[in-house]
């Protein structure tokens, strides 16, 4: 019952570096984005459109993602969404940010 | 004027770009619940259920600012409307705007008002008995017998078959006219009052649409209850509204009156569709006014800023849609989910150690 809580829950701030891991790969559109993520969380994610494509836009305003039209793998038109060179420098500060954050949760965990 | 044009042009792209991509979503969604078994309806639906609902792209604009709100902020127009004075200015200049378009100005008024404002003939009084729902029924035959034989009345005579009219003398109240009626009749409900020549107004529809609305209304203040200023606010703009809408009804009943249509039938079409249009406009003022309101601050009545949504409308039971709007002067934030509003005012650091 509390893994089932937990299910779906995504930290605030959390979901910027996400689609920002899930794009080094190469382009996707943002159905892709969203399924990647639910599978790489193996299900324990799930991002609908009502975030995702708020969060998409305002990532493309920052220079972080660049979005380009074409054609889905049903020849359905789609946005796809690569990294940019600031993506990828942002990336890495996200990152980074995560770790200390993780490393100072566990810290408060083991010794409280 | 090109800044202007870019931003509406930016306005609309992003509106477009959400809206496909919103539908590419479903598609794709749909697609998978197909190759899974569904029916295409069945998967379209199901699509829609775990993923996207209209309220959700609506969430969605109007955190990036592609809502209509957000065509007004394009334009630094919200200053404007933000404030507090903003509708009650527009309203006021709509409600002295009215009579001014009007042919009889003084007929929309007194419509509006319920009653004569001003005597056609100054000496000229109407005569009748007042029921206890304030209406005249008319006087019998041996009360105005009776009158007639009053000296402070002249030329008294039968007025709309059931009522009597007469012209005071010169001097004599229209008090002192109606106590000396009511000794010489013994009939305690005779009233003397001043006579009016009003052209007739149907105001009917127009005040039960908007008795309505004022029930609709006074539930819709009374379940948040912010503040007394907020609601006095309300209130206040509420009014205006009404008031506005009320005068609009009367100025289009009166040009309606004064059209010579070819047949009844035509009269009629054109008096449902006069109905129609004000009951339209009723509601959506109602709902401007709504909106305008519960986006305030409780405090200083400014708008409230930043809309961010969490959750989704698809988990309305395990993680619904929230929206949280925060005040510009720091007076708190505004909560709103689908089913409730709540402002939570911002405490100062010194509440913590007077409250614990």
């Amino acid at each position: 019952m509390e893994q089932d809580d937990l299910r779906g829950g995504l930290l605030q701030g959390t979901l910027d570096l996400l689609v920002l891991r899930v794009l080094i790969p190469g382009a996707l559109h943002g159905y892709a984005i969203s399924r990647r993520l639910a599978e790489l969380s193996e299900g324990w994610l799930s991002v609908d459109e009502g975030s995702l494509y708020p969060c998409l836009y305002r990532m493309e305003k920052k220079g972080w993602i660049r979005s380009e039209p074409g054609r889905s793998e049903n020849n359905r038109k789609a946005r796809f969404y690569c990294l940019t060179d600031q993506g990828t420098a942002q990336l890495e500060i996200e990152q980074e940010g995560w770790r200390r954050f993780q490393r100072a949760v566990g810290r408060i965990l083991k010794r409280a | 004027m090109n800044r202007a044009i870019d931003a509406l042009r930016e306005w609309r792209e992003l509106r477009a770009r959400l809206r496909d991509e919103s539908e590419f979503h479903i598609d794709r969604a749909a697609a998978d619940f197909r190759a899974l078994g569904l029916s295409s309806s069945m998967a379209k639906q199901a699509a829609r259920a775990r993923f996207g609902s209209r309220q959700n792209l609506k969430l969605a604009l109007r955190e990036l600012g592609g809502d209509w709100e957000g065509l007004v902020r394009l334009f630094s127009a919200h200053r404007v409307q933000a404030s507090p004075w903003f509708q009650p200015a527009v309203l006021a200049m709509a409600i002295l705007l009215i009579p001014l378009l009007s042919p009889a100005p003084l007929a929309v008024i007194e419509a509006v008002a319920g009653r004569p404002l001003v005597a056609a003939d100054r000496d000229a009084v109407f005569i009748s008995k007042q029921a206890w729902n304030l209406t005249y029924v008319g006087i019998n035959r041996a009360d105005f017998e009776s009158i007639r034989s009053l000296d402070s009345v002249i030329k008294l005579e039968r007025y709309q078959s059931i009522h009597a009219r007469a012209y005071a003398r010169k001097g004599v109240s229209l008090t002192s006219i109606e106590s000396r009626i009511r000794n010489k009749t013994g009939n305690q409900r005779l009233r003397v009052v001043p006579l009016f020549e009003r052209e007739p107004i149907v105001m009917g529809p127009a005040k039960a649409v908007w008795g309505v609305m004022a029930f609709v209304s006074l539930f819709l203040v009374a379940v948040p209850r912010r503040s007394y200023r907020w609601l006095g606010y309300g209130f206040v703009v509420g009014c205006l509204h009404s008031l506005a809408s009320l005068l609009a009804w009367a100025f289009a009943i009166q040009l309606w009156s004064r059209i010579s249509w070819p047949t009844d039938s035509a009269a009629l079409f054109g008096f449902l569709f006069i109905s129609a249009v004000c009951l339209g406009v009723a509601v959506l003022q109602c709902q401007v006014w709504w909106r305008d309101l519960r986006r305030r601050c409780p405090l200083c009545l400014d708008c409230l800023l930043l809309p961010l949504t969490e959750g989704s409308e698809n988990c309305l039971l395990l993680d619904p849609a929230t929206t949280e709007s925060i005040c510009a002067h720091g007076h708190g934030v505004l909560v709103e989910t689908r089913w409730s509003s709540r402002f939570r005012p911002q405490r100062s650091p010194l509440h913590g150690l007077v409250h614990g």
